[in-house]
């Protein structure tokens, strides 16, 4: 084997120090080690300069305790913009759930007698229904961020009553994994005296009370009664008057007590209801089953 | 009670939960060597941002099952490169043969490297040497994922290496011999 010389192995001292040499040249390098007390001293060199790039010892001693916050700090405000970005191309697809089509679907399908159901819920299953649901996710954290006094959120949203439900109820959840729309009891109290409404009970259903805030969906104010199930997931119940079944009624014609509106998707339900004078109207958003909505909206309807 | 409707959900929120898990775990580590490529914490964290908000742009051209620390790194290079390019002009090439440096590969017996001094003597690097440091020694890519993210060849990065871990040295034996 060619014995190399000192020079020739100095210049593959650095690639062999991270073991990007190919085998035989490795060797011989390897070799020449061996024997030459020099050429070792600076290799010893270069491994000690590798240590001191590994880890909080040396080169980041400074910034490595920091890090992960600064990190997290950065990962939450790139969450922010893209569902800002999100919801500023909604409108557009706003204009495709088409009421008509998803709020009276011609044909209420039954996949089972299981899944049948009593009295006034209609079902159905609409294709794109949770489709752009984080579009509207932007105007809330931006007027979150930018208009937010109090706690108070307004989540601006031009689609359709029940679709902005279900994404007025996305949003909020997921400033609510921000710790962003966390309310005091006592603005919640205050909010619920402002609304004349008392949280309902929802026990019944393993549904938890937490707090309430307001919300705009499809123009129309509500409040927005937050709950969580026994899983920490969200639910939502949104209370709104006058001008909330005006919005209904724009959007189903026909609005009566005794029919209840549902829409679903997968395990994602949201349902409206009106109370029996037909002055105010609740709707429910959340992973809930059938019986569960059923439940909850006679508890809210008997109120 | 089974449900026969199968379970969908929002394509965005199925976007963004997908880019989220696989994008944010990396985050530390671009922070890292932006840190150290730009030396100014907060340039750092606006040029770490500004790569995930890029990331998540192309999210549609990341392949799964690749490597996302190596695309995401590619990404954050021409970020920094592009911010570079918009600053000033670029540090004056030292070519190899600059006789000052040869005098590195001629050891005293031993030296001393301070491990406090290592941070400032990876500032005073030009920042072409700076950057393939950073990737090779501390993100340990391959010279063949760094030359991709750099877009130079191998022997440029195999060169690189080996001029900026002399003047690591250099500058550290420096710093050392100030210290004591
Ligand atoms: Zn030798
Ligand atoms: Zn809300």
């Amino acid at each position: 084997m060619n014995q190399m010389q000192c020079t020739n192995v100095r210049e593959l001292l650095s690639t062999y120090v991270d073991s990007e040499l190919d085998p035989v040249t490795s060797l011989r390098v390897a070799n020449h080690l061996e024997g030459c007390v020099g050429c070792r001293q600076e290799f010893e060199q270069f491994a000690q300069l590798n240590r001191l790039f590994k880890g909080a010892a040396g080169v980041f001693v400074d910034i490595e305790p920091t890090l992960t916050g600064r990190a997290k700090a950065i990962n939450d405000r790139v969450r922010n913009k893209i569902l800002s970005e999100l919801a500023a191309v909604s409108p557009a697809h706003d204009q495709d759930d088409s009421l008509s089509e998803e709020f009276f679907p011609p044909v209420i399908k039954k996949t089972s007698p299981a899944t049948a159901h009593p009295v006034g819920i209609k079902r159905w299953f609409p294709p794109k229904f949770l489709k752009k649901l984080a579009l509207v996710a932007a105007t809330v954290v931006l007027t979150t961020l930018l208009g937010f006094t109090g706690l108070i959120y307004w989540a601006h949203y031009s689609g359709t009553l029940m679709a902005g439900t279900v994404r007025t109820h996305w949003v909020c959840t997921q400033l609510d994994h921000l710790g962003l729309y966390r309310t005091t009891p006592e603005q919640t109290q205050n909010l619920l005296l402002r609304y004349q409404i008392q949280a309902p009970d929802l026990s019944a259903v393993g549904l938890k009370f937490q707090g309430v805030h307001q919300c705009k969906i499809a123009k129309a104010d509500f409040a927005h009664l937050v709950y969580l199930d026994h899983a920490n997931q969200t639910v939502s119940v949104f209370y709104g008057g006058q001008e909330a079944i005006v919005k209904l009624r724009e959007q189903a014609g026909t609005v009566t007590p005794q029919t209840v509106f549902t829409k679903q998707d997968g395990n994602m339900r949201v349902t409206a209801v009106c109370t029996a004078n037909q002055d105010h109207l609740w709707m429910v958003a959340g992973v809930l089953t059938p019986e569960q909505i059923q439940i909850v909206t006679n508890s809210i309807c008997l109120r | 009670m089974s449900d026969a409707v199968p379970v969908t959900q929002p394509a965005d929120q199925v976007r963004l939960g997908n880019f989220e898990s696989q994008v944010f775990s990396h985050t530390p580590a671009l922070l890292r060597t932006a840190v150290r490529m730009c030396g100014n914490a907060a340039e750092a964290e606006d040029i770490v941002q500004d790569t995930l908000l890029r990331a998540w742009k192309y999210w549609d051209r990341f392949e799964p099952g690749t490597n996302c620390r190596a695309w995401l790194f590619r990404i954050m290079i021409n970020v920094i490169h592009r911010r570079r390019e918009g600053l000033e002009a670029v540090a004056p090439h030292l070519s190899m043969s600059e006789p000052e440096m040869t005098n590195v590969l001629r050891f005293e017996s031993k030296i001393e490297m301070d491990e406090n001094g290592t941070a400032a003597a990876l500032a005073k690097l030009p920042s072409e040497y700076r950057e393939v440091l950073m990737l090779v020694l501390v993100e340990e890519f391959s010279y063949k994922e760094a030359s991709a993210m750099l877009n130079i060849p191998m022997g440029t990065v195999m060169s690189r290496l080996h001029r900026a871990r002399q003047m690591m040295m250099k500058f550290l034996k420096r710093g050392a011999s100030q210290a004591g």
